[in-house]
Formats: structure tokens, sequence, C-alpha cells
């Protein structure tokens, strides 16, 4: 194909050059896009070398999610493996490969670069195209207006017309009607540029069930059909169309196969007692090996940090595969960083060219004439890569080589230290090579033994070893591999590394885990991975192993030292997270509520069982099986073939281990679950399995199993409240303060609309249950404050204005010796010529704190002031009532280290006119600011202490005027200028007004949040406007907690819990440790035209 | 998730008499409420009249699983109810405008009472209305979702046991059936749930409507009530549903949740 300008790049690229010595082949790839790329390559050519030429000539950086593909006589469809020469695999020529996506990103939105993300869309468009991908109607039509959009970009009726879609290929079996469904949904995309509407694309298509699934025809052990789904998060079963089994990557200890059986061992966990396999039986040899190669590439891949390092040859003779996935694996891919402009290319995504698919070289030859423009283009992009290109490349690339290389070298000096970090923890295989020269093969099976043992540990909890070194299980592993004595000893003494260690281990483990996070999110957007953590915290959660999660671990946060606090026998567990931590699945240390699952954690995965590799298993450092047993746990990420006679486990014999077993009295529930689950076993049903397994994990931990796997809902959280820090506290009382004003607004509507006429004034003291620090029961004493308030405000009608001003101080203190409270009320009647009576009230409450020594000093002061003057007006029979109200909270929270003040003012005015009894004109206005002054100005310290006060103050309702000195007078109200978002909306003309009524407050606080949600309905022109305002503080005790991740968390969830509104304006304001967010949201509904006064006339 | 536009429901018949101890009035009344509550809600309430042939018709949640955009007519576990589904269908094409998907395998039985729906992946329980024949048409269906059967020993439907409260919130009781199918629910979920457990059992089905969780009033499970006043965050209306609810698994059975959008949803 002369005329494909791919060939002659590739004949010039440098890679080729450097390597001219040998004889060229031709490598006639086909691309994603349907055409052909010719290169000629060097007959010796490994496989990765004509992978860089491709992406090179593509402008591909991100290439570590491709793959080639070949036909052999076996297989259609092969993976080439990239370490080897390609003539291994190829005889024919020219050598002809299909470039694919071989790992599915499983949040494509993470990809760096659009021009990776094309190709991924070019990917999944043929996934779609050639049904593996299979859709409805509907997501056919969705993810067809997106491949539109990018095409043709907005659609145009003049250009476009009816038929545009003619030749454009989004569905297998496409109709007419799923054209005109797409032309439809094209009009809403206008806008989108290509790269927005591929990244829409692949975020509908990352959801589908079936996206990035590898599948492998398999029978169970009944002879069944089933298939066997490879993804980024671990093994699927399907039985038909359903997907009858799941088995994530940390669930899965080994993986291997022999002759045509494919083997997974589960780790023992929620529902099953013991490490059970399973087996599966595929057509032949060669398909047992291809499914093992592709699980433990993707497990490499999505799974781990870094590649194990293949094992280098050793004198004794190899049995079975050394294959190892070698390339970047999804973490190293996604940390290095691209920085280039974004490139260039062409797009088509129209599928005009997959008429080309055959390979034909005279039909693309055809069609690339028909697109010559396009080939012009691309002339540009492919052929003659931009000249930095390459050494971006280069610096990106070799660089990162060079850094692997030093990673695995520091790693093995680490190994001699302590364990490695982040990382598996895999022997170098140039130890192994070396000193596996010098074992015996007793040694080894002794270690094996040992190992085992170690492992068994590990998985079950020392208290519950079952397995003895002579069992079954045990025999077969000494068959196993061959083990350095030495090494273990060395590593033993490596894992009781001081505990400083390990801190600083724990910390880079935190670290890497938060990057990695997201990794394995199972298709859903990292926003989801955030939603997680936040559940964990609330409890219960699905996720992989992690199913049930105990309630315990609610504020469990990622990391190992959460899993800690769950009640692990502290002499253990503080060794734990020093192994754990090398097995870095990042949702481990979250999941075990218990100690023995904290152990099962360091438990190991491995790619099973050749002898010659189980050294590999490195990290077994215990020399006596017992003692130092946990130690042992390392992670032993063992891929080992099973072609190994030695191995030699027929099914029967797995069955015989099992029925070993069985014997064991302490595992008679596993006695069930082998029968079920074993490979030989007949009768193995999944469903059915499943709940037996099930039924066994019931009887043994019964403890976690009857624990309520309640939780839920966020706010539940409040019931943890008793234990909440200081800081929080503050945080909701002033919150509570300030609901209290604007409740009191409402209730103050309320009273007015209910009886015009005025009532005396009434005077109750408030009756406040003592309540212990609990915010909750805060908030409720305000809450019960803010009606008695609210009443207060009512003055008498009189022909003469009638003036009664209230003022309420309440006053909440907390420190050491508890809460005290304190409500002072004063109402003085200001009516000229009045009495000029004033009426005080005091009321004292106090509680004990219940836990005061750690109670920080807590002051928080409101101070309501309400003005209630009322004018009857007999001529025009008209009454006015003008009721303002002021409210002006300030809390002062001290604790050792800092100060922190809030103050909030609240101002409300409301007017009413009522004529003739029957028409009125409503009138009010409410100013409130709100939190709006919040500040963070340090005040004097009255302790005399010189606290770190950290102060960021900011105003963030534009409007406020002035931040003021909060006074500390009590009886002087302080005359708070605010202006701020006016809830009253006043048209133009003053005729009308609408006024906002408040249709309700609430404020919710947990531990680290207080939400805080005011609801007003305006009204205007008969429309009815509803106004969330959502207030969400985020505070913490100084524990560490990720604000802004908690805050997305909020907000995520509030918007969740209200899908209708849309959120007008965020703002943040960040208090020291504080972050507080108000939402606005506002929601419209168009409701009969009904003004607002008429519903009170 | 969970936001509908429509509902279907179908009045109670006299002939529901025939299937237990049933006040007529009572039930007929709490039907009324539960649709006044759905309008209120926001949703259109399509009501079907009786049939008097089918005494249970009023449980139309079994006749149909309508998930993106498309209605799938199921073939009732019970022989005596198959014939349910033919007034359904017609509404839902004609009244609703929905493609209607067939189940062309003679041996399915499903029953929409067990197809829980979590907004990102179905679950279907395999049960005395429901076999796996009926679980794959119902993955043919929905192709873009994974559908996971889930065995249920009782003699309940999967959604008398767990229900969705919220979404991603599954609604289960501590009763040990549903605990027992929720732990096989968490087993093999693709995604993570959080779990909303009530005191009892009766209470475990609910309704997520528009943001607003429907549960069974504080007469028929008054613990589950006192329960959900701890979570203010929830907004949540009650429903009384006995008379009903003797027959069908609770408030969900009564009614068809659909979402009719002009344009086809991203899911």
């Amino acid at each position: 194909m002369p005329e494909e300008p791919q060939q002659a790049s590739a004949v010039k690229s440098p890679t080729a050059s450097k390597k001219s010595v040998g004889k060229k082949v031709l490598a006639r790839i086909h691309m994603l896009d349907g055409t052909d790329m010719e290169l000629s390559v060097d007959r010796k050519c490994k496989g990765y070398e004509l992978m860089e030429q491709i992406c090179e000539s593509l402008n591909l950086l991100e290439k570590d999610y491709f793959g080639l593909t070949y036909e052999d006589r076996y297989d259609k469809r092969n993976w080439l493996e990239l370490e080897r020469g390609i003539a291994k695999f190829i005889k024919d020529e020219p050598w002809a490969f299909d470039f694919e996506v071989k790992f599915y990103p499983p949040d494509p939105s993470q990809l760096q670069e659009d021009i990776t993300r094309y190709h991924l869309c070019l990917q999944v468009r043929n996934d779609i195209l050639t049904e593996k991908l299979p859709c409805s109607f509907v997501t056919h039509a969705v993810l067809g207006s997106y491949l539109v959009q990018s095409e043709f970009g907005d659609y145009d009726p003049n250009e476009h017309g009816r038929n545009y879609l003619r030749n454009f290929q989004f569905a297998p079996n496409q109709t007419m009607e799923m054209e005109e469904k797409v032309m439809e949904l094209h009009k809403g995309l206008k806008g989108q540029t290509p790269a927005e509407a591929e990244l829409h694309y692949l975020e509908n298509a990352k959801k589908l069930a079936m996206y990035g699934l590898d599948l492998h025809p398999a029978k169970d052990s009944e002879g069944v059909d089933i298939m066997l789904g490879v993804c980024a998060s671990g093994l699927l079963v399907y039985r038909d169309k359903l997907r009858i089994n799941r088995f994530a990557w940390p669930k899965i200890l080994k993986i291997s196969y022999k002759r045509h059986n494919f083997y997974i061992k589960i780790r023992p966990g929620e529902f099953e007692q013991c490490e059970s396999t399973i087996g599966f039986k595929l057509a032949n040899h060669r398909a047992a090996k291809k499914l093992w190669k592709v699980c433990v590439e993707h497990h490499t891949f999505f799974r781990l940090m870094t590649p194990e390092p293949v094992a280098k040859s050793s004198l004794f003779p190899r049995f079975g595969s050394k294959f190892r996935y070698s390339g970047r694996t999804h973490y190293e891919t996604k940390k290095v960083l691209i920085d280039r402009p974004a490139p260039q290319f062409e797009r088509s995504l129209s599928g005009r060219r997959l008429t080309s698919r055959s390979m034909d070289v005279v039909t693309t030859s055809r069609n690339s004439a028909a697109t010559a423009a396009d080939n012009a283009s691309k002339r540009h992009t492919m052929s003659h890569p931009p000249e930095h290109i390459p050494e971006i490349d280069n610096l990106n690339d070799k660089p990162l080589k060079d850094k692997e290389n030093k990673d695995r070298k520091l790693k093995d000096e680490k190994l001699k230290e302590k364990k490695p970090v982040g990382g598996v923890a895999v022997l170098p295989s140039g130890i192994f090579g070396k000193k596996k020269k010098d074992k015996k093969k007793d040694d080894d099976e002794k270690r094996d033994e040992e190992k085992e043992a170690g492992n068994e540990n590990a998985a079950f909890d020392a208290s519950k070893d079952e397995k003895t070194p002579g069992s079954p299980e045990n025999k077969k592993d000494k068959k196993k591999g061959k083990k350095d004595k030495e090494e273990k000893k060395e590593k033993d003494n490596q894992t009781s590394t001081p505990e400083k260690e390990k801190s600083t281990e724990k910390e880079k483990k935190e670290k890497s885990k938060s990057k990695i996070s997201g990794l394995f999110s199972k298709g859903s957007s990292p926003s989801k991975d955030a939603d997680k953590k936040g559940k964990k915290s609330t409890g219960s959660s699905a996720d992989d192993s992690s199913t049930l999660e105990s309630p315990q671990s609610l504020k469990v946060s990622p990391q190992g030292k959460a899993v800690l606090s769950d009640g692990g026998p502290p002499e253990g567990s503080p060794q734990l997270p020093g192994y754990t931590r090398e097995y870095d699945y990042e949702e481990n240390p979250n999941l075990s509520p218990t100690r023995a699952r904290n152990a099962i954690l360091a438990h190991g995965f491995t790619y099973e069982k050749d002898p010659c590799q189980s050294p590999l298993a490195l990290n077994q450092p215990n020399d006596d099986a017992q003692g130092v047993s946990r130690k042992a746990v390392g992670l032993a990420f063992n891929y080992a073939p099973g072609e190994d006679q030695k191995v030699a486990e027929t099914a029967a014999e797995k069955r015989k281990t099992f029925d070993q077993k069985l014997t064991d009295p302490s595992s008679l529930r596993s006695e069930e679950l082998n029968q079920q689950q074993g490979i030989a076993t007949p009768g193995f049903d999944y469903v059915e399995s499943a709940s037996r397994k099930e039924q066994g994990k019931g009887g043994s931990s019964g403890g976690v199993a009857g624990k309520p796997v309640a939780i839920p809902i966020p706010g539940k959280l409040e019931k943890s409240q008793s234990e909440k820090p200081e800081k929080s506290t503050a945080a909701s009382v002033v919150a509570a303060l300030l609901s209290k004003g604007k409740k009191g607004g409402k209730k103050e509507e309320k009273d007015k609309k209910k009886d015009k006429k005025k009532k005396g004034k009434k005077e109750e003291s408030e009756e406040s249950s003592s309540s212990s620090s609990s915010e909750d029961s805060m908030i409720d004493q305000y809450a019960q404050g803010n009606e008695t308030v609210r009443s207060t405000g009512d003055s008498v009608v009189v022909n003469t204005p009638k003036i009664f001003k209230t003022t309420t101080k309440q006053r909440v203190v907390q420190n050491a010796e508890g809460i005290t409270q304190n409500i002072e009320e004063k109402v003085e009647d200001l009516t000229p010529g009045g009495t000029g009576v004033v009426t005080v009230s005091n009321v004292i409450n106090t509680a004990d704190a219940e836990n005061a020594e750690s109670s920080p000093h807590v002051t928080a002061t409101a101070v309501t002031t309400r003005t209630a003057m009322m004018t009857e007006d007999k001529e025009k029979n008209e009454k006015t009532s003008q009721i303002e109200e002021k409210t002006f909270a300030h809390t002062t929270t001290t604790s050792a280290t800092r100060q922190e003040q809030r103050v909030v003012t609240q101002e409300v005015r409301s007017t009413s006119t009522v004529l003739t009894g029957d028409q009125s004109i409503y009138r009010r206005e409410r100013t409130s600011s709100g939190s709006s002054n919040d500040s963070g100005t340090p005040i004097d310290v009255e302790e005399g202490q010189t606290p770190i006060v950290k102060t960021e103050s900011m105003v963030y309702d534009p409007d406020v005027v002035n931040q003021f000195v909060p006074p500390h007078s009590t009886t002087q109200v302080p005359l708070v200028q605010t202006e701020s978002r006016k809830v009253a909306l006043e048209s133009a003309d003053g005729n009308y007004s609408a006024s906002g009524e408040i249709i309700s407050s609430q404020t919710i606080s947990s531990k680290t949040r207080t939400v805080e949600t005011i609801t007003y309905k305006t009204e205007k022109d008969g429309i009815v406007e509803t106004r969330v305002e959502q207030k969400i503080t985020i505070q913490s005790d100084g524990d560490p907690i990720d604000h802004d991740k908690a805050l997305a968390e909020a907000i995520q969830e509030a918007t969740a819990m209200n899908p209708d509104m849309t959120v007008e304006k965020i703002e943040i304001q960040q208090q020291s440790a504080h972050c507080s967010v108000r939402r606005h949201s506002r929601s419209q509904l168009l409701e009969n035209k009904q003004p607002f006064l008429a519903a009170f006339s | 998730m969970f936001r509908y536009t429509h509902a279907l429901v179908c009045r109670v018949p006299v002939a529901f008499r025939t299937r237990a101890e049933i006040d007529l009035e009572e039930a007929r009344r709490q039907h009324e409420a539960l649709c006044r509550l759905l309008r209120e809600l926001g949703v259109d309430v399509v009501e079907l009249p009786p049939d008097e042939l089918h005494p249970e018709c009023v449980f139309v949640e079994d006749t149909a699983v309508i998930c993106n955009g498309v209605a799938l007519i199921t073939r009732p576990g019970a022989p005596h109810r198959q014939g349910e589904v033919d007034t359904v269908r017609a509404v839902l094409k004609k009244e609703l405008g929905l493609p209607i998907v067939e189940i062309s395998d003679e041996a399915a039985k499903l029953d929409g009472g067990d197809v829980l729906f979590t907004g990102r992946e179905f679950f279907v329980g395999l049960s005395e209305w429901t076999n796996e024949a009926g679980a794959r048409a119902l993955a043919a269906s929905f192709p873009e979702f994974s559908v996971t059967p889930i065995k249920v020993s009782e003699p309940r439907h999967l959604k008398a046991l767990v229900s969705m409260a919220a979404p991603d919130v599954l609604c289960v009781s501590k009763g040990a059936a549903s605990q027992e199918v929720l732990r096989r629910i968490e087993r093999e979920a693709s995604f993570s749930y959080q779990t909303l457990t009530v005191p009892e059992d009766s209470a475990a089905n609910v309704l997520s409507v528009n943001g607003t969780l429907i549960h069974r009033s504080a007469a028929e499970a008054p613990e589950t009530c006192k329960h959900l006043e701890g979570k203010p965050e929830l907004q949540r209306r009650q429903l009384s549903v006995s008379e009903l609810a003797k027959v069908g698994a609770g408030l969900s059975s009564c009614c068809l949740l659909v979402r009719r959008t002009r344009a086809a949803r991203t899911f």
C-alpha cells in the first residue's frame, strides 16, 4: 500500500534505523480507524519496538493501554508479547497485526490526552459494531450521537439534511429509526467539541456491563458453558447473559492453569471460611494458558503499582511459563505526566473506513483516495511526527525505564533494610537466581511448608491456624518451589523494623494509595470513588471483599491505622500494617474490621504454583512456621503456570486435598464449601454455592454477621456525636443559632398570617432539656428557644404605635465543668406613653459535658432584639405592624491551640398592613446576613494563653458592608448594618412586592459536617420560586480530614438529594480548619397564577 | 436516578378479596392514598380500571420492568396472572409511548417484583415466580447492565426483602431472609451500596420517588418510623398499605414507575 503515508515514516523512523543490521520485514498493522499502517521492521525486533514505532506514528504517548494482536493457526486473536521477538510468534510475512486497546481504562476521563481517548473511542465503537459490547437501542442512539457530534460538529439542518447518517456506522444492525434518534440527539449536543463528545461517549460506554471485558469461553466443573471475563476489576463469570459470579482481584489469591484447566484460589473472607479453589475447563491447553496470561496482565496492570520482575533463568530447568507482564502498570502510566501541547490529529469516527477492515489493500486505497483531504492532513500528523515528539517520548519514556530500573534496584536495597514501600513485595529475581543455585530441594520444601503455614496464619489469624504442616494443603505446596532460607531470615529481621520506619512506610503508603485511588473504581468515576470513601465512613459497603463493612469502621480513614483501631488485639496489630502495606491494594486497609481480615490483607496473590517460582513468593520470612508466621505474609505474587509436573495436582488430587481438609474439625464449614466449590465436585452451582458459603460464613463469624449492617445515609452519623470534637461543637452551635434566627422569621410570618390581630405578649421562659454536649440536643434546645422567642415578638394592637422591644440573650458556655446555658430575656414596652414595663427573665441551664477534659472552652452568645411596632390608623381602617428582628450570634471557641470566633448577624424586618380586615398588604423585608459576617478574627484571649490563631477572614457575601467588632456588652443590641441577599423581591415601582417565605429550615450536624438547609419560597407574577440554600460546614477537630474531599462529598450528596435543583452558587469559606460552603440551588416551578397576596386575603 | 414522570397503577378489584382476608374499602383507600402521594411528588398517575378477572391486577409492578426508556413485558410466574400483562403492555405502548420488549422464551418466568434495579445494575431474585430463563431474558433486554441472579429462599419477592431507599442505598430489614439476600447482593455487586436497615421485615419494601422515600406508616412499622426519624436528612412520607401488603410485597408492588424523557437519557 504505497500510498499509505505511514510507511514512509516507518522506514525513516529512528528506531528502525538504529537496528538496520538485520533483515527487514514488512509489518502491516490494521489500525482502529480501519486503515492499515505498514512498517518495515527488523526481523529480530521485539514487540515493544514495533509498538513504539506505531505509537510514534500515531503521535500517541499513552501507549500502555494498547497492544497488538495477531492470528495464528490455532487462534484468531492472540496478544503479542511485547518483550519477545516477534518472529517467534509469526511466521508468515508480511506480519499482520491489529492495533487494539488491551487495557480499557475504567475511567477514560483520567486519560491525559484527547488523542488517547480518540483511539479508545475507536476501539469501543469497534467493540459495539462487532457486538462485543452489546447495547440496547437507546444506548446505541446516545453513543451514536456523540460520535456524530465528534465527527460532524454541531447539527446543521442545511448542511446535514436527513440523510447525513447514511454512511455513518455506529451500531450493528443500524436502522432508520435509530438514525433518526441519533439525529434528534445530535441536535441537542450543540457546542460540544470533538474531544468533549468523545469524552461523553466514553463516559457512557464505560458504564456498560461488558466494557473492557475480555471474554473466554469455558465450562464450569459441571460442564455447563460459561464465559469468563477478565477486566480491570477482576474476573467475571457469565452464564448465558447472567453474571453469576464476580471475583474482584483482591478476592483472588492465586490463578493457575494446568492442561486445559484454569484455577482460581479464593481468599477466605466474608463468604468463604477458608481458601477455596475453583476450576474451569477451557477448550484446550492453549486457551487455558491464554486466559491465565490475560489475567496476569490485567492483574498486574490494574492492580499493582509496578510490574513483577520476570524471573531470570536459573540453572535449574524451568517448567512452565515465566510469562509476566512487564510493561508499565496503569499506576505508572498515569503517573507519567505528559507535557506537550495537545497534538493535532485527524478524526475519523464515522466508520466510513470500516468497509476496509478486511485489510483488503485495494479497498483501503480506494478509501484513502476518496478521502484524499484526510490523508493530506494525516500525512502531517502521522508520517512526519513533529520532531520534538520523539524527544518528548524519549524524555518521558527513557527516564521512566531508567527509573523503573532504579526503582527495582532501590527496591532490592530496600528489601534488605525493610519492606518495599507501596509496591508489590516481590523479591528481585536476580537474587533468587543466584541463591537458588545453592539451595537444596528439601530446604525449599521446608520453606514451602513454612510459607504455607505462614500464609495460612496470615489469612486466618494466628489463633485460627488450622493447617498444620502435614496437611494436604501443605503437601501440595511442598512440591512447589524452592526457597531461600537465608533470605527469609533476613526478611524476618526486616519485618520487625522499628515502629518509626513503619510509620514512614505508612505515610508513603497512604500517599501512594491516594494516588492510586480511583484506579479500581470499577468503572466508576473518581467522584464515585470519593463517594465510596464517604460511604465507608458510614458503614457497610459492598465493595469487593469489604462486602459487609461493620459499622465499627465508621471513622476509619483509609489508612492502616484505622484498621488497627478496629479491634484487633493490640499486640498483633502493630505488626500488621508493616507488611500489609506492601500489598498495595488500596481498598484493603479500609476493609477489615477484624484482625483476621487484617491479616488476610497481607496475603498475597499468586499466579500459581510453579515450583521454580514459588521462591518468588518472597517475603516469606518465617523461619519457623509458627511464631514468625505473621511476617511471612509476604505478598506472594506468584505467577506460576501450572505446567509443572511436579506441581501436578490433578483435579482428583485437589479433591483429595479438600477431603482431607474436611477432616480437619476446625474447617467443618469448609467442607461444605469445598464440596460445592471444589473443582471436581459435581453440582457446582454458583448461586447455590454462594448461598451455602454465606451460611458457612454466617455460622462461623456470627459476630460480624449479627451486627446490624445498618448505617447509611449520611446524617445518621449524628448518633456518634457524643464523641464529637469540640470544634464541631462550636460550629454547630453557630449553626443552631443561625437556624434559630431564620426559623424565627418563619414563625413570625406564620403568626402574622394566622392572626392579624396581635395577641398580648407572651413570655415563656425557655425550658431546655438539660442535655449533654450533644449538638443534637443543643439544636433542639435552640429550636425550642426559637419558638418561644418568636412569640414574644407579637405585640398588642393599640391606636398609637405600640412598640415592644424584646431582647433575648442566649449564652452557652461549654467548658471543663460542662455546659451552661443562660437565657436572658428582656421585654421592654417602648410604646410612647406606655407603661415602660421591663420584664426580665433569666433561665440558666447547666449540663455536664461528657468529655470534659478535652472540651475546649466554647462561648456562644446569641442576642436577638425584636422590636414590634403596631400602628392602627382608624381613618383608613388600616393596621400596620412592623417587626424588626435582629439577631446577633457570636461564638468563641478556645482550645489549647487556637481560638476561633464566629459572628453571625441577621436582620429581619417585616411590615404588614391590614386594610379593613379583608385586604392586607403584606410587606416584609428580610435582611439576613446569615453567617455572612463570619469572621475568624482573633480576639483577646481571655485565658492569657497565646494560642495559635489561624485566621482567615473572608467575607463571602459581597454585599456585606462591614465587619464589626463584636461588642461584649449584653444589654446593648449591636446595631449591625448589613446589607445582603434579600429574600424579598420588590418590583421597581414599589407597588408590588413579592415576599420570600421561609418554608422550612433545618440544621443537621454530624461529626464532620453541619448542614443547614433553608427553603424560601418567593413568588412573583405568579411564578413561585423555591430557593433552597444550604450551608455546609465541614469541621474537624484536628483529625486530619480531607476538607476538599469531604466538601465534595457533601456537595455531591446534597446534589444527589435534590437532583431537580440547579446549583446556583457555591461559596467556599475556609476558616482555620473549617470549611464552609453555601450552596444555593434553585428550582423554579410554575404554579397556577395565584398571587401571593391573594392567598391571605 | 429514581426520578419518575409517570406511574401506572391498577385499581383494586372486588376480586381482590378472594386473595386474603381483606377489607376492600380500606384497601381501596390505601391505594388511593398511594396515588395521591405519587401525584404530590410530581408523578403523573395513570390508573387502570380494576380487572375482576385478575384479582392481583393491582400489583402492576410484576408485569413489566421499565428501565432506560424501554419496557420489558414480563411473564409472571403465577400462571393465573399472565393475563395481566396485556393491559399493561397496551398502556405502556400507547399511553406512554415506550418501546416494548417481549420475552420470547416460553419457559421463562419473571415477576417484576423480583427485579431490583439499583441504578447501575440489576439483581434478579430467583424465587417462586422467577427462574433463570426469566433472568436471562432480563439480561438480554438490558444488555448494558449486568444482571446478577440472587437466590431467594423464602417464598417472597426479592423486592420484599431488599429495595432501593435512595440512589445507591439499599433498604433491608433486620430479618434473616433480608440479611441473607443482602449478603448475596453485596458479594456479587459491581458497585458498592449503602444500607438502610429497618427493624421490621415488612418495612424493607420502600419506594424512592423523586427524592422522597416512601415507607410504611407508623401504625404498621413503628420501629422503622422511629428509626427513620433519626435521619432528618431523608425526605420521607409514610403510607399505610396494610391491606394491600397482605398479598403483595407492599409499597413498590402497586405501581410501575416510568421516567419518560423527551430525549433518551444517558444512563
